[in-house]
């Protein structure tokens, strides 16, 4: 069984391959995570739609309270 | 199919005024809603705001391979208190808690945050009412609190707030809307 944060990785990789990542568990009592992705994904992107597009990554935690809090932090690279 | 009758009642407290649900909803009523909810037909006003997310998406180049949680995920009834709720005033808030109580930090930094704006809100305690909790992640498609509507749109929770606070663009929403 993968940790919560390992699995917070490798989804985040497949689906934006992000030049940079940097996933913090902030709490693990409360299952709260912080990300912080810079990908090219995210270019041209409204910032509410950049954090559906993380939060639908974790759709099933998010419901199940598995992940309580996930902070996001979604760029694209700077131009 | 049962109506199910949920009034709105106010309660003003200085520039906080909460929103809540004349009645709770009790376990049989709950049952027919979560049974309504699978003959549930979308409204115009929510085909058009899905027309328009589609859109929005569509121009953003975002492609996904899951399917986009339809607005009949909750019924009728309850959607129309969501919309109720959420146009009740030009800016509305969802807590854990209530401002001067909040339940986590979030909720507390949206407040000081809000507070540090001096923007006039309404706010809805969602740990007063399970169904509007639930029901209101489906119909926004956001699964988490707490949640910020301005002119009865979504503008997201405390992260796109603050990231907003800090590169400017909330100020100038807000002065644009009038609202500060």
């Amino acid at each position: 069984m993968p940790s919560i944060q390992s699995t917070i990785v490798s989804r985040i990789q497949e689906a934006f391959q992000p030049a940079e990542l940097e996933v913090t568990e902030v709490s693990a009592e409360d299952a709260k995570y912080n990300v912080r992705i810079v990908s090219a994904a995210f270019a041209g992107v409204p910032l509410i739609q950049r954090h559906r597009m993380v939060n639908d990554l974790f759709g099933e935690e998010l419901r199940s309270g598995t992940i309580h809090a996930l902070g996001i932090s979604a760029k694209p690279p700077p131009s | 199919m049962r109506s199910l009758s949920r009034g709105l009642s106010l309660a003003a407290s200085g520039r906080l005024v909460c929103v809540s649900r004349r009645s709770s909803v009790t376990a049989s009523t709950a049952l027919a809603a979560t049974y309504a909810s699978a003959n549930a037909v979308p409204c115009s006003s929510l085909s058009s705001s899905m027309a328009a997310s589609a859109h929005r998406a569509s121009a953003a180049f975002f492609h996904t391979s899951r399917v986009h949680r339809a607005p009949s995920d909750v019924s009728d009834d309850l959607a129309k208190d969501l919309h109720d709720i959420i146009c009740h005033d030009r800016l509305v808030v969802f807590l854990t808690g209530t401002p001067s109580q909040p339940r986590c930090r979030f909720t507390a930094q949206l407040v000081d945050l809000l507070d540090q704006l001096g923007v006039k809100y309404s706010f809805f305690n969602i740990m007063d009412d399970e169904e509007v909790c639930e029901g209101l992640k489906a119909y926004s498609d956001w699964p988490t609190y707490p949640q910020v509507y301005v002119d009865g749109e979504l503008l997201g929770g405390f992260d796109i707030c603050k990231t907003m606070m800090l590169d400017g663009t909330l100020t100038t929403m807000l002065k644009d809307k009038q609202l500060i």
